[in-house]
């Protein structure tokens, strides 16, 4: 899998959607399987799909797809 | 005097006097005002009043939230008793009553409003010792509902309240709303909210 088949696999996995949900303007709260415990689920998938570790302000501003694309190229995440 | 809490990413400090135009809008707000159990419009002299009535107030602490060094949301924690609804000083309650909301557009939909929550609940629990913290919420407000719950809060009663509205100069609406209170105490506060307390207490590395 590549890096962006890999975001998506992680917001299906975390958010029980299809693939074809996961695009740059999903936004937190904006469907019933993004709330807050999904998020963390979501920060968990991430992080060992990327075996990343994020920190506590990246955990806040992840309020998108597109946002987590961006936060994760900090991390040399390329997409 | 002035508080300041420090965690989970955000600051709340002791609302000042150069906060409350910023505060006034966002209560003012539509979707937040309606959530309110007093609705009415806000204007700049009540705003002051209110503020200049904190200043011997020792039931009550108003806090701005601050996430990057920016104002985003308001706190508030209420010394009171449940039994007899008479407000209790805050320093010797045995039950605050919490309120906060985030009227910063960018962070409406975010995560962010655990981060202050979780600092006031801390702060309740360890510091000020208080047996439990009451919420109340009004039961259109799903969001709220849901984010209660997951902090650990049980839900208590219900109880109905009849607001008025002037809609236009001569006429005024009056609408039922349902609220739900809630109730938390700290054991089960602890154990909700293990998980989003450990995500939110990591270091910034960067």
């Amino acid at each position: 899998m590549n890096n962006s088949e890999k975001l998506v696999q992680s917001f299906v996995t975390a958010l029980n959607i299809k693939a074809e949900q996961v695009t740059d303007s999903l936004t937190y709260n904006e469907i019933s399987e993004w709330d807050s415990t999904a998020h963390m689920i979501l920060i968990a998938e991430l992080e060992d799909q990327f075996d990343i570790m994020l920190d506590t302000d990246d955990i806040i501003d992840m309020s998108s797809v597109a946002e987590a694309k961006k936060i994760m190229s900090k991390y040399d995440v390329s997409f | 005097m002035q508080y300041r809490l420090s965690g989970y990413g955000v600051e709340l400090r002791s609302v000042v006097e150069s906060d409350i135009e910023m505060l006034r809008q966002w209560r003012n707000k539509d979707d937040i005002r309606s959530m309110m159990k007093s609705t009415s419009y806000i204007t700049k002299e009540q705003q002051k009043a209110w503020f200049d009535g904190l200043e011997d107030a020792t039931h009550v602490r108003h806090f701005l939230i601050s996430y990057k060094e920016q104002g985003v949301g308001s706190a508030t924690l209420t010394g009171t008793s449940f039994v007899s609804g008479f407000t209790d000083d805050l320093e010797n309650a045995k039950e605050i009553e919490t309120g906060l909301y985030i009227g910063h557009e960018s962070y409406r939909n975010n995560i962010l409003a655990f981060a202050p929550s979780l600092l006031t609940c801390d702060y309740c629990f360890d510091e000020l010792q208080v047996e439990r913290l009451v919420a109340t919420v009004n039961s259109s407000n799903k969001q709220a509902l849901s984010y209660n719950e997951r902090l650990g809060y049980k839900k208590l009663s219900r109880f109905f309240t009849e607001v008025s509205e002037q809609t236009s100069s001569k006429e005024i609406k009056t609408s039922r709303q349902e609220w739900i209170s809630f109730t938390l105490v700290r054991k089960d506060y602890i154990e909700a909210t293990k998980q989003v307390r450990n995500l939110l207490s990591r270091n910034r590395s960067r």
